[in-house]
């Protein structure tokens, strides 16, 4: 089977801007807000559940979590977080651990930059 | 209807869906059992293909079969032109990307709500020699047993749980990997990991 070409992560927005637009015009301040609010709480609790999983060899969990990841940084355009969260899901068991490592920093890069767009509370 | 495990996906769904209709009546579920328990009397569904209790294509097909005109909009993070190709051949109503913009996303569920398709419009032929197409080649039984082997299950384990001989099992891995055309099981696994997700 010849490998499927990839884009690489770093090639990804952190955050893809015509997508938060485009959010913030249809649905709203406060209803963007709530998604982001939301989606940071995502960052935060899944990501150390994510590693934890993939240290122990817990690869079903791991790709549980890692899945509805991906599926939450789709929808609000995050894509980068995204599209690791998608390598790690397809990875071998043995190789999900090692894909781990890109993902905190990345969150965190993502966290800084959601937390800039949000009003201070 | 919204059907996805995860709270932050329903809730931007549910927000589309209200800028759709803002007086809709949104019923949540996280699986697909809950979503089968819930969905008479629904107007649409939206559906995730990676629930908790259902991976994949098998969940819709499930949804079809017991409700055959509710207007279904799958909503993944799965994409791919030979995936949206089985979904609508299951009989969805439309196939998008969690990716897709808010603005796509209330067209989309505007025209599965008025029993319209929303499908890709190009979504490819069939090759023949695309991954999804060899697993879709496989048997209802073959893709158990190749479920099985993803979950890290030994053949005398596989059969086991399906109530098979072991011999058996044996016949089912060599046929799943010569019609997925790989060598060896975990070239098998990572071609179905690679559909999933």
């Amino acid at each position: 089977m010849p490998p499927i070409p990839r884009h690489q992560p770093a090639d990804q927005p952190l955050l893809d801007i015509d997508h938060f637009t485009e959010l913030c015009d249809m649905l709203g301040s406060d209803q963007t807000e709530t998604l982001l609010r939301a989606f940071l709480i995502d960052l935060d609790t899944r990501i150390p559940a994510i590693v934890s999983d993939c240290v122990a060899d817990r690869h079903d969990a791991a790709k549980r979590s890692v899945h509805g990841l991906k599926g939450a940084a789709l929808s609000i355009g995050a894509r980068r977080v995204a599209m690791i969260a998608a390598g790690i899901e397809r990875a071998a068991d043995g190789e999900r651990r090692s894909m781990c490592a890109d993902l905190a920093p990345c969150a965190t890069e993502t966290r800084d930059l959601i937390n800039a767009l949000l009003p201070q509370a | 209807m919204i059907v996805d495990d995860h709270p932050m996906c329903r809730q931007a769904t549910g927000m589309a869906l209200r800028l759709v209709d803002p007086d809709i009546c949104l019923v949540e579920a996280d699986t697909l059992g809950r979503a089968r328990d819930a969905a008479s009397g629904a107007v649409m569904m939206t559906l995730d293909l990676g629930l908790p209790d259902s991976r994949g294509l098998r969940g819709l097909a499930t949804m079809r079969e017991e409700f055959p005109d509710l207007p279904m909009l799958v909503i993944t993070g799965a994409t791919h032109p030979a995936i949206e190709r089985e979904v609508a051949a299951i009989g969805a109503n439309g196939y998008l990307s969690k990716a897709a913009s808010i603005g796509e996303m209330t067209a989309a569920i505007r025209c599965v709500i008025d029993r319209g398709y929303w499908f890709s419009d190009d979504m490819g032929e069939p090759d023949e020699d695309d991954a999804f197409s060899r697993l879709a080649s496989l048997t209802p039984a073959q893709m158990r047993v190749l479920e099985a082997m993803e979950g890290g299950r030994l053949n005398k384990q596989i059969a086991h749980d399906l109530g098979l001989s072991e011999i058996t099992i044996k016949a089912h891995v060599k046929a799943i990997l010569r019609k997925l055309d790989v060598t060896n099981r975990t070239q098998a696994i990572l071609m179905l990991r690679e559909a999933e997700s």
